[in-house]
């Protein structure tokens, strides 16, 4: 994939795995996307019943 | 195993990752977020979708089946280890959107269970217990932590 085409602004590239990571500060905080906000409550409803797993 | 990957974005915090999935049904731009759920044990929660092109936000139970999953998959899990690297390795919860996501979620687990155990520890949720991760058996959900090495 060419990722230049994506037009992000590209403020750091390196590999990762078999690929490459570029870090860009285009890509804007979801911490509000309903989507999200949805799976953090019920993560945390779940984790009210379930409890938290012990470090093993 | 070695599966091939997608390239991708990360944001400058290292909380949120881009990708794009393709195949048959075209260009498909996947999303996939950390969220802090507790401090104390750090656990966050990962999220993944795919981006609804018009508003930008994350679609709910979105099947793209473009024909890619394993490589979607494998970018995920990088974006795991990306992640955890950034964050201390903290405890990351998986959860499908779907019963039937949870399960694949859970088939992938298996598929490079042997791979993963290498590096991470993986639990599961089922009969109001956490366990570790044993493959055949149907979780709630799971929680995965890089090994600090």
């Amino acid at each position: 994939m060419d990722m230049s085409e994506n037009k992000k602004h590209t403020t750091e590239e390196r590999q990762i795995f078999g690929g490459r990571a570029i870090v860009s500060k285009e890509i804007k905080s979801h911490s509000n996307d309903p989507f999200v906000v949805k799976k953090v409550e019920e993560a945390k409803a779940f984790f009210k019943r379930a409890g938290f797993p012990k470090v093993k | 195993m070695n599966f091939n990957r997608y390239n991708y974005f990360a944001s400058i915090d290292y909380k949120i990752y881009v990708f794009y999935s393709e195949g048959p049904k075209g260009r498909i731009e996947k999303m996939v977020t950390y969220e802090k759920v507790d401090d104390n044990p750090a656990v966050y929660n990962l999220a993944f979708g795919d981006i609804d092109p018009t508003t930008g936000l994350m679609l709910d139970r979105n099947v793209s089946d473009n024909g890619d999953r394993d490589i979607v998959l494998a970018t995920v899990a990088d974006t795991v280890s990306d992640f955890s690297d950034h964050y201390n390795k903290p405890m990351i919860y998986i959860v499908g959107s779907t019963l039937s996501r949870t399960r694949l979620y859970q088939m992938s687990i298996t598929k490079i269970y042997k791979e993963i155990t290498r590096f991470y520890t993986v639990q599961g949720y089922r009969e109001s217990q956490w366990e570790i991760f044993q493959k055949n058996v149907n979780y709630e959900a799971f929680v995965v932590q890089k090994k600090k090495i």
